[in-house]
């Protein structure tokens, strides 16, 4: 029975909850404008060039590559001045494959954040990595055999590319997951057996790949090194179409399964008397989540670590709900890998000119993982 | 509500670890689970909460076999607060309560107004509201317990089963909890749970059930059930009963082991 000083309490408590919903949201929308201002600075970027690109002549480029997309779709006349209006428009083609390259790193981002707080949510564990069940040395395999094959034609084969990465990704998955159940000897799927086993197996593959490494000319060296740190980004139309085929088929479940993802997370018998069959959501989130990180990890080289830190920020700033961490990795996941894609643009570095990506994440990656880990510690102990 | 054990064997693969179990607790009852260690108390209740397979024998609830009810019917009529029970993140303890309404969400849905309004109500209930936004893995054993009681509460379930509510509290929060339980007893839910301490089933009048190794399982209520001989024959120790009134002139009783 409540009483009048009961309903009192309630109605305060509910004001704090207001009030801290309204700081949650303030803290969002700040975020989205950090986000949407540093897009507005990676497009003024010049991939590994001198100088930049003003951003009213950035802007004017994106319109009119829309403008001519709509007018060849509708066969409308301007598009027959095309090469005039794109001749007349500095920079244009820098500007469209400075967006194309930001939407693959956002997506990218997007993708690798929420895979690392799926698969830590579903292992229980703060640093599971999604990496761990051995994708990424399969897309590195896939990699090294397509170089091996077709040599420095393995840069313009991309379809071909996708086919391995993807191919060998899930070959080595298969092989993880195989072993770990023969490990496992029949007991309930072991979570832990897996991601040993996974690691294990990243091992041999590793051990392999650097064998055939030493033995490659450098011609060969350069393409494979290029290729698989991401430094060389597929911006063709198939492109965009694997990675969005990948990013809509992961999303979907896992935006539905927002909330009750939280039942997960703690142990499979609570999540079993709350009403939840935790296998299911088990299976759907961690196929979503290998789908997503062999994905960013295939469009864009070895960023992993993004995995493993935004999901500790995104709960450090909004607190453990899954529905509030699954906005917030999207949001800053897409950001700081677009701010190191930004940053690596800045430099100009060795053969090529450009700095891997992945360099500049475990960079920056690393102190902030120690940090949000010498804070957030005593929240797992 | 009524829920019925009739000759249920449990246990883990084929080898039965309890035999023939029956008995009954129907709503507004306390029932509390007692035995030695490793007697198979857990194994019952996670029998009775279908977490692993029984063997033999029926449960029913109101008279309806529950083997084939989905997960969902089952917390609708059952809610399980385990033994251990720390998330690798801290959560705040309002999303915690929360959490208890995920069976009305279901997977695909959002909770709503109803549901925050009922996860509060739970809080207050137990009163542990001023903790809302502290994290989950910052309270005392005390209060998680007491946090856990209100996640159970706000699925509004008919039972409650509760697996050694006040292990490791201190004697102030065991007091405390106990009085919870007695509080819910007493808004018509009926509530299972194993405890050690033969007190307990005093404290809140309820029956038990004394699991013994070997021996048939004894049901009824706990001023027949837990005598001097029949501690001694499932616990191997000496106990005194004590019987005294309370300030308010209660009957009461308490164990007193005897050590020599």
């Amino acid at each position: 029975m409540l009483t009048g000083s009961d309903v009192l309490d309630m109605n305060k408590s509910y004001d704090l909850y207001m009030e801290k919903r309204g700081r949650t949201r303030k803290l969002f929308a700040i975020s989205i404008l950090a986000f949407i201002l540093l897009f507005a600075f990676s497009m003024c970027l010049r991939t590994s060039q001198v100088g930049r690109v003003p951003f009213g002549v950035a802007m004017k480029n994106l319109f009119t590559w829309v403008k001519l997309a709509v007018a060849k779709w509708f066969n409308l006349p301007v598009y027959l001045e095309s090469e005039n209006i794109i001749a007349q428009s500095p920079f244009y083609f820098e500007t469209i494959a400075r967006f194309k390259i930001s939407v693959i790193t956002v997506v990218s981002g997007v993708m690798l954040a929420l895979a690392g707080a799926l698969y830590q949510g579903v292992f229980r564990n703060p640093i599971a990595a999604p990496t761990m069940l051995g994708v990424a040395s399969g897309i590195e395999l896939g990699i090294l055999v397509l170089v091996l094959k077709y040599a420095g034609a393995a840069y313009f084969m991309t379809s071909k590319r996708y086919t391995y990465c993807y191919g060998f990704a899930l070959v080595i998955l298969l092989i993880v997951l195989f072993t770990g159940k023969v490990v496992s000897r029949g007991r309930r799927f072991a979570v832990t057996d897996m991601l040993l086993v996974g690691t294990a197996i990243s091992q041999v593959v590793g051990v392999l790949i650097t064998y055939y490494r030493f033995e490659m000319e450098d011609e060969l060296l350069i393409v494979f090194q290029e290729i698989s740190s991401g430094i060389y980004i597929n911006i063709h139309t198939i492109t965009f179409i694997i990675l969005g085929a990948a990013f809509i088929v992961s999303i979907i479940p896992v935006h539905l399964l927002r909330y009750s993802f939280n039942a997960v997370c703690f142990s499979d018998d609570d999540a079993f008397t709350m009403g939840i069959n935790p296998v299911v959501i088990r299976f759907i989130t961690l196929a979503g989540g290998t789908i997503m990180i062999t994905a960013a990890m295939i469009h864009c080289g070895s960023v992993g670590m993004i995995s493993l830190i935004v999901p500790h920020i995104c709960r450090y700033l909004f607190g453990s709900d899954f529905k509030k961490i699954y906005y917030a990795s999207g949001i800053f996941g897409g950001m700081l890998l677009l701010l190191c894609r930004d940053i690596s643009a800045l430099f100009y570095f060795g053969y090529s000119g450009a700095f891997p990506i992945g360099t500049i994440v475990n960079i920056i990656a690393a102190p902030i993982f120690i940090i949000v880990l010498f804070q957030q510690r005593k929240g797992w102990e | 509500m009524k829920l019925e054990l009739r000759n249920v064997f449990c246990g883990y693969g084929h080898l039965p670890v309890l035999k023939d179990v029956n008995f009954a607790v129907e709503s507004g009852e306390i029932c509390c689970l007692l035995g030695p260690n490793g007697v198979g108390k857990t194994t019952l209740f996670k029998t009775i909460l279908k977490l692993i397979k029984k063997q033999q024998g029926e449960i029913l609830i109101d008279g309806e076999n529950i083997e084939r009810w989905s997960p969902g019917k089952m917390a609708r009529h059952m809610a399980y607060v385990s033994q251990f029970h720390v998330p690798p993140f801290p959560y705040k303890v309002r999303d915690v309560v929360l959490l208890g309404r995920i069976n009305s969400i279901s997977y695909f849905g959002q909770p709503t107004a109803r549901d925050y309004q009922i996860a509060e109500e739970a809080m207050i209930d137990m009163g542990i509201d001023h903790l809302h936004d502290k994290s989950y893995t910052d309270i005392s054993g005390g209060e998680r317990q007491l946090v856990m009681l209100a996640r159970a509460l706000a699925q509004e379930p008919g039972f409650l089963v509760l697996d050694e509510p006040t292990a490791s509290l201190d004697y102030g929060n065991m007091v405390r909890v106990m009085s919870k339980i007695c509080d819910l007893r007493d808004k018509g839910i009926g509530i299972i749970m194993t405890t050690h301490t033969p007190d307990h089933a005093f404290m809140c009048q309820a029956k038990v059930v004394l699991l013994q190794r070997d021996e048939p399982l004894l049901f009824g209520f706990s001023t027949d059930i837990i005598t001097e001989k029949n501690l001694k024959q499932a616990y191997g120790i000496a106990v005194k009963l004590v019987e005294f009134s309370d300030h308010r002139g209660r009957f009461m009783r308490m164990c007193s082991p005897i050590i020599d």
